[in-house]
């Protein structure tokens, strides 16, 4: 019995050679019903794109039952138990999903681009389209906004979402503690034209870690030339190990003060800080760090 | 589009589909035909050839048994070219079936198919040479034929 077939969790999983076999068993029977559900009876047969996209979603579903679970048990149960689990799990998925669109809603930055818009008012559709039943691990609506730490694509369907918005809402929090007016204008200085599909948190954030490597207030945002010099000092060629210290220290002093407590949020501006530390050392201050830290004149 | 994972152990539940034409045999007897072993064989192998060209799968029961249903009774049907006839009618169920793209059942179609077969004195061009809009334009026609009736 070919182990493509068992969800990616138990192809790792130590499942004793019987129950595996009998695993897959389960799962070419639940498929077969799940297929005369889809078609309703009218049709013995569907594509082989369809049959696949069926098992892809029973597959998923098994996975994250086992993944939200455990999966200690996972030898224990029959393939129709984890998967009807795992569609209750997807729901909830999206019920929490729906939850932080909302909040997304409810809290957008003082400032937004094309792309930004277009994806807030795309994601409602995901929850008009979401079949959690027969397709749980697809993504129906297009989501086009980057953000500035993009969601790993092993997360799928409703999962994929919630950390997506997630991430969105942490972003959108943090733009929403500068004013509309310096926002445009460090858009204007940084990247040009905020009506791009350009993520709108890494500048701000970037500019606000740039304004306290170099010692200054971090809620002005821009940078002068002398800034430049020392934070070319301070990472751009001092010690990796001194680098990181002194990125990490300047994501603490941004938190402290723009108020972020939440964890999350910290953690967030502090991977930022960190995913500078290449740009940085990459260019003399001359070069490269006005489009990074942008200067105000 | 990633490539299809399906495993060949799909592919083999699409073979077990003799017993279900033994079965078949004791209706279609009473209109003469009926499938030897070996005729039953290549019917079978027919149908996996002809789901595997119109890039379909087929779950549990086959809709080779309601082809045969549909057809035994039909005059233009003779014993001599059954099992050939049989296998055509089955190359163009699936590949109607894929043109539908799921708008049309598989009892619907086969009413078609027999429709047609039967229109065309037991020619299978006419039938092979359906197109989906053809099924479809029949349909509307059946639905005003119904609402007139009404």
């Amino acid at each position: 019995m070919n182990d493509a077939l068992l969800p990616a969790r138990l192809q790792r999983n130590e499942l004793a050679r019987g129950r595996r076999e009998a695993f897959a068993g389960e799962l070419l029977t639940l498929l077969a019903e799940r297929t005369e559900r889809y078609t309703m009876g009218d049709s013995t047969s569907v594509r082989d794109e369809t049959a696949e996209r069926l098992l892809r979603g029973i597959s998923y579903c098994i996975d994250l039952h086992l993944r939200t679970d455990g999966g200690e048990n996972a030898g224990a149960q029959s393939v129709r138990v984890l998967y009807e689990a795992g569609v209750k799990d997807a729901k909830r998925q999206a019920r929490h999903a729906k939850l932080l669109l909302k909040q997304a809603e409810a809290n957008r930055p003082p400032v937004e681009n094309v792309g930004f818009a277009d994806t807030l008012s795309s994601l409602p559709a995901f929850f008009k389209r979401y079949d959690a039943v027969f397709f749980a691990h697809e993504i129906p609506c297009d989501i086009d906004y980057p953000l500035c730490h993009a969601v790993s694509e092993e997360l799928l369907g409703a999962e994929y979402v919630a950390e997506y918005l997630r991430r969105w809402n942490m972003e959108c929090a943090f733009l929403r503690r500068f004013g509309a007016p310096l926002l445009s204008l460090l858009y204007e200085r940084s990247i040009g034209d905020a009506g791009l599909l350009v993520n709108l948190y890494a500048p701000v954030a970037e500019a606000a870690l740039g304004r306290a490597l170099s010692g200054k207030a971090v809620l002005n945002l821009f940078a002068g030339k002398e800034d430049h010099r020392r934070i070319y000092e301070r990472v751009g060629c001092a010690p990796e190990v001194a680098a990181r210290a002194a990125l990490c220290a300047a994501a603490e002093r941004v938190c402290k003060e723009l108020g972020i407590t939440g964890g999350a949020e910290q953690a967030y501006l502090q991977n930022t800080a960190l995913a500078l530390l290449p740009r940085l050392r990459a260019c003399a201050p001359e070069a490269g760090y006005e489009a990074v830290f942008p200067l105000r004149g | 589009m990633e490539e299809t994972r399906l495993p060949e152990v799909l592919r083999r539940m699409e073979e077990s589909l003799s017993g279900e034409l033994r079965a078949c045999n004791a209706l279609s007897a009473r209109f003469g035909l009926t499938l030897s072993e070996e005729a039953m064989q290549a019917v079978a192998r027919r149908r996996v050839a002809a789901l595997r060209e119109a890039g379909r799968i087929e779950f549990g029961k086959s809709a080779v048994p309601k082809l045969i249903e549909a057809f035994c009774d039909s005059p233009y049907l003779l014993q001599e070219e059954y099992e050939e006839t049989l296998g055509e009618l089955t190359d163009a169920f699936y590949a109607l079936k894929n043109d539908s793209m799921g708008e049309v059942s598989d009892d619907e179609l086969i009413e078609k198919m027999r429709a047609c077969y039967d229109a065309y004195e037991g020619g299978l061009d006419a039938v092979t040479g359906l197109t989906l809009s053809a099924i479809l334009r029949g349909r509307r026609l059946d639905d005003v034929e119904e609402d007139g009736d009404e």
